[in-house]
């Protein structure tokens, strides 16, 4: 049927190229007397037409029917396994299922044991499948499929399970708190590593972000932009100084000066008007918080940490609370000790950028030392 | 002995060298160059994140140049004796061990000299600008880290060619072989046993090599002059 299918479309275009051709063929006197004719002739061919589109769409959705039956006849032959691993439900090749579980198990003792419950977990089902040959496991949902190939590592896979877990309950947290999802941007369940997160503080200009480095809990509420009450203009200031918010307005690229600006952009910057400054980050920047999500994150997931069993739970009870009430409400601290504590350990984790270059100079000492061994035994030639 | 090798392998390389210690010298004002604005004057030090994400875009050059120093150093230490077939050496009254120890210590000697010269680059450079507040610089640490990967290369380098180009190009050819036809070995074994599915042979050796114990672990670390 598709051969004909295909042979009918095949013909119809032939013969409306024929159709053509003949058109165009004719010597140059007899072209009116041709073009007389082509009329009926390209209606004979948009008449075809319909039947060429009828007959691709059959054989398009032929061609899909018979991948569809070949999944399913492959799904029906492969053998799977589910089982359930804290909240979530895993289903994998049966004889990967000892070493998924044994995955899941790690990845949710050591990351997501506080969950109590999720909505977005009991909706989705997660497909795993560390293999280069993957059998068709269809789960409904592109963040519950975990496929890696064999080459992949271990950490990796861990890694993979981890990030598949906490992007699915992040659904729970932009479902029933858009606000709080709005400010980490990001997944708590996950959050970058400490040190990335001092870098960004570290190397950030701001008044703000400067301050809670140095100790300052204040200013880390600030810079972490958890003061709601306070208006746009007010939280500029917190964040930068004068200078600061001209040095961000003369950092905008060339386009979004000519876009926006032009005169204002040169009052603020060469003539260091700084109201004309504020006016601008104001109006053209949605957000100039100082610090990423990801710094943020790495709050959230402090405080889920401190608030232990129920804090995820607690941290989405009151869809109506603010980010600070509600980060309050999940660590079982006031914002205060919450604040000082994250600094703490946020200050703890100041990458040591050159702490291995003693301990690995030694250790190519000690090679050097070696490779001198080898040089000095070689017999390519001796005299004693 | 000690002077004369140390003499007659400068001989060999002064050129190289010589460009060698400028671009040395010379590599870290240029990574900076750019960065901030100069020591002293208004609004200087506004830009910590611009000195970060910028200088990792010269990282790559200061581990190269390590490698290709030590790597140049060490088979120019050896190319005279070969090219001689090894007579001046012979008619000397030293045992074998000897004189390659000396001449070893004559080459570890030159290539501190490319190291000085970053050093003195990395304290002009970062004396040249205003750090913002949060950044450091590391210059000490990174010329010493310059020193090692440079040294640890000279003497894998020098050991091989210590034999003869033979053994050289065996051991090369070996590494090499190992690395490219490593995978392809791995796969078949793949096909038998499960471990090789999981296991990467090849991938697990340059792991170690560069981030273990192996002796490249300290090209692997950080060469940021100036970070938090």
């Amino acid at each position: 049927m598709a051969r004909f299918l295909r042979r009918l479309g095949s013909s119809a275009v032939g013969v409306g190229l024929g159709l053509a051709f003949g058109a165009l063929v004719p010597a140059h006197g007899a072209f009116a007397h041709a073009h007389a004719q082509e009329a009926p002739l390209r209606a004979k061919l948009d008449s075809l037409r319909p039947l060429l589109e009828d007959a691709r769409a059959a054989l398009d959705a032929r061609e899909a029917r018979d991948i569809e039956a070949a999944r399913l006849a492959a799904a029906a032959a492969a053998t799977v396994d589910t089982f359930m691993v804290g909240l979530v439900t895993v289903v994998t090749p049966v004889e990967q299922a000892g070493l998924a579980r044994e995955i899941f198990q790690i990845v949710w003792a050591e990351h997501f044991a506080v969950l109590e419950r999720s909505r977005a977990l009991d909706e989705t089902v997660v497909s795993f499948q560390w293999s280069d040959e993957p059998v068709p496991i269809h789960v409904g949902s592109e963040d519950g499929a975990v496929e890696l190939g064999a080459r992949a590592r271990r950490p990796q896979v861990e890694a993979a399970v981890r990030g598949a877990i906490a992007s699915i309950v992040s659904r729970d947290l932009r479902r029933s708190h858009p606000d709080l999802a709005a400010w980490v941007r990001g997944d708590p369940l996950r959050p970058s590593p400490l040190e990335d997160a001092y870098r960004s503080v570290a190397a950030t200009q701001s008044r703000a972000t400067r301050g809670c480095l140095a100790g300052d809990i204040a200013a880390c509420e600030h810079a972490l932009d958890l003061r709601e009450e306070l208006d746009v203009r007010e939280r500029l200031d917190a964040w930068y100084t004068p200078d600061e918010r001209r040095a961000l307005v003369a950092g905008w690229s060339d386009a979004q000066r000519s876009r926006f600006v032009g005169p204002s952009w040169d009052r603020c910057v060469l003539a260091r008007a700084y109201d004309v400054c504020d006016t601008l980050l104001t109006e053209f920047r949605s957000d100039s918080s100082p610090l990423p999500g990801s710094v943020r994150e790495t709050l959230l997931a402090y405080a889920i940490e401190r608030g232990g069993a129920g804090a995820w739970e607690r941290l989405l009870g009151d869809p109506e609370a603010g980010v600070r009430a509600a980060l309050v409400e999940a660590s079982g601290m006031s914002i205060t000790e919450l604040l000082v504590g994250w600094q703490t350990r946020l200050v703890a984790h100041r990458p040591e950028t050159f702490q291995d270059v003693m301990p690995a100079g030694a250790l190519s000492l000690l090679w050097t030392l070696l490779f001198a061994a080898f040089a000095m035994r070689s017999t390519r030639w001796r005299f004693d | 002995m000690y002077r004369s090798m140390l003499f007659l392998h400068w001989k060999q390389i002064k050129h190289f060298l010589t460009l060698t210690v400028l671009v040395s010298f010379a590599l870290p004002l240029a990574a900076v160059n750019g960065l901030g604005t100069p020591a002293g004057s208004e609004g200087a030090g506004v830009e910590p994140y611009r000195f970060v994400t910028e200088f990792q875009d010269w990282l790559f050059v200061f581990p190269l140049l390590a490698l290709a120093i030590g790597a140049t150093l060490a088979l120019s230490a050896w190319n005279w004796d070969h090219r001689m077939g090894h007579v001046y050496a012979l008619s000397l009254p030293i045992t074998r061990w000897e004189y390659t120890l000396q001449k070893m210590l004559a080459g570890v000697t030159l290539l501190t000299v490319p190291a000085l010269a970053l050093w003195l680059g990395a304290h002009v450079a970062t004396a040249t600008i205003t750090l913002p507040e949060g950044l450091r610089a590391y210059p000490d640490e990174l010329a010493i880290r310059y020193f090692f990967a440079i040294l640890v290369t000279f003497a894998l380098f020098f050991a091989m060619a210590a034999g003869t180009i033979r053994t050289t190009a065996i051991v090369v050819g070996a590494v090499v072989g190992v690395m490219f036809f490593g995978a392809i070995a791995n796969d078949l074994l793949a096909d038998h046993y499960a471990f090789f599915e999981r296991v990467r042979m090849v991938d697990a050796f340059v792991d170690w090599m560069v981030n273990g114990t192996g002796p490249f672990g300290v090209i692997s670390g950080s060469w940021s002059l100036i970070d938090v």
